[in-house]
């Protein structure tokens, strides 16, 4: 009869601490569950599962996050780069000038690449730079500004907490909104600016940049893209150092030829 | 308190004598060493938070394998080596003995801890990154969830007295206090009541590591402002105290 009014006592020990005590993050509250969102990438689905239960959600969020660049920094050979009906060959899709015009061509190329976002944002809701990351290259690279909406909005749910710092990321990532509605609308010089917002605000992904850059010299704006160029020189980044050199070389032409 | 400083201690040397310990802590090494080759895929893009969470996470992992099968080996080779009634046939007790034993557990947990984590600092160092103070609390979490784990093992494996069995009760706890908040949207969508009030039983039961889970958002000012390491400690101390008293209470009776 002692064992068992011990036992009830530390049950009732347990039940209490766990009703006082309640989680105090809240992180992990519904909104953030995995049964809701539901993993996107079957293939990664054991992966991500046993990292989920074993408590290693970020780590696993970290290897999410280098499949996806490996992913979009892949060929993707069984998609073309199409634009407007006409779809280009593989070794034009990669040609070293190629991101300076993607911004033309390949909507349907890296079909999945929202997926990749997604999972990696299903398991770390708070992983502020995929969503910068992720919407800037749906909504400028791949052309799929609807997919970047998609994502943003996923992005403003998880990190609705920081609503109140008006330096946040969720305050980040509506600028990224306002800049796609630009585009959609096609006033294209509010957008730019609102680009422009985005990169001195020190929170975007070198790409954000890049695309500014480019956008700039589209528009005729060779001083600040070459700003930016030389910028994106100085941070080193391999995946921008050569075309920084080359685009810093052809824009100090162009604004020769200007004067 | 002589006796449980001298079990404790001998404990301890036992553990890190181990060949086992050895092979898990150079495994653990060449684990977070693979942070700094993630680093490397990942480029440019968040290479810091990489390694920082990979080194963090292999930490955790590392001393959650140690725990368990430290806790349950230790005991039972005791019990085999019939070293258990030289320490037994001497004035301490069976509560000092499972007491001694468990915080040579947790000491072996602190050295691995400390040795670990200066290794991965070190990393973070070559790389010319740097910690912020939440990084120790992270750790000091990591070992605040072991205290309980190890508790747990310790009861698991005196009240069942099998390897294999204490190891897998040890692991499903770990994994259903990851999945507390999971667990309670599972209970909201049962409509039997018998099995809804059965689970929710079982959730205020178990322990609910997500509530010691610092890692998962220590780079967050937001919700670490939320966090409060006394509660946290608080958590740990009844859980590991529970867990405590019920494996001197049943070691009590027990014949060995």
């Amino acid at each position: 009869m002692r064992k068992i009014f011990i036992c009830l006592f530390l049950v009732i020990v347990l039940i209490f601490i766990n009703l006082v005590i309640k989680n105090p993050v809240g992180l992990y509250d519904e909104k953030y569950s995995i049964f809701i969102h539901r993993l996107p990438l079957e293939k990664y689905f054991v992966v991500d599962s046993v990292g989920f239960i074993l408590g290693l959600r970020k780590f696993v969020s970290d290897i999410a996050w280098i499949q996806l660049l490996q992913y979009y920094g892949g060929s993707a050979p069984e998609e073309h780069c199409c634009s407007e009906g006409i779809c280009f060959t593989e070794d034009v899709c990669h040609a070293e000038d190629y991101f300076e015009h993607i911004t033309k061509i390949q909507p349907g190329k890296y079909k999945r690449f929202i997926d990749y976002c997604r999972r990696v944002v299903i398991l770390d809701p708070l992983y502020s730079y995929v969503y910068f990351y992720g919407v800037g290259s749906l909504a400028w690279n791949l052309e799929r500004p609807d997919e970047a909406l998609e994502l943003v909005d996923i992005g403003l749910r998880n990190l609705e907490f920081q609503k109140e710092d008006a330096n946040s990321d969720y305050w980040e990532l509506v600028k990224y909104q306002q800049a796609i509605y630009y585009k959609l609308g096609g006033k294209y010089l509010e957008m730019i600016d609102k680009l422009k917002e985005i990169v001195d605000a020190g929170k975007a992904p070198n790409m954000v940049k890049a695309i500014l850059a480019n956008l700039y010299k589209k528009y005729g704006r060779y001083e600040e893209a070459l700003l930016i160029w030389e910028e994106l020189l100085l941070s080193g980044d391999p995946e921008y150092v050569e075309r920084a050199k080359k685009q810093i070389l052809q824009l100090k032409k162009l604004i020769e030829q200007k004067i | 308190m002589e006796n449980l400083f001298k079990i404790s201690f001998f404990s301890l040397k036992e553990n890190l004598k181990t060949k086992l310990y050895l092979v898990f802590l150079l495994f653990s090494f060449a684990l977070i060493f693979i942070g700094l080759l993630l680093t490397g895929l990942s480029g440019f893009e968040q290479p810091q938070r990489v390694l920082l969470n990979t080194g963090i996470a292999m930490i955790e992992l590392f001393c959650l394998i140690l725990v368990l099968l430290n806790s349950v080996e230790l005991f039972l080779q005791d019990v085999e080596t019939k070293s258990i009634y030289i320490v037994l046939s001497k004035p301490i007790s069976r509560t000092k003995y499972v007491l001694g034993k468990y915080f040579g557990m947790l000491l072996t947990v602190i050295v691995s801890i400390f040795i670990m984590s200066i290794f991965h600092l070190l990393l973070i160092k070559i790389s010319k990154w740097y910690v912020s103070k939440e990084y120790f609390f992270t750790i000091f979490c990591i070992f605040l969830k072991m205290c309980i784990v190890s508790s747990i093992t310790l009861f698991a494996v005196v009240s069942m007295t099998s390897r294999s069995v204490a190891a897998i009760v040890s692991t499903l706890l770990w994994i259903a206090g990851h999945f507390t908040n999971e667990l309670m949207f599972i209970i909201k969508k049962i409509k039997v009541d018998v099995v809804k009030y059965f689970f929710k039983f079982f959730y205020y039961i178990i322990p609910n590591f997500q509530l010691l889970n610092l890692k998962d958002f220590f780079d967050n000012q937001y919700f670490v402002s939320q966090f409060s390491l006394l509660k946290a400690l608080l958590y740990t101390c009844v859980y590991s105290s529970v867990f405590l008293f019920l494996t001197c209470f049943v070691f009590k009776d027990k014949d060995l």
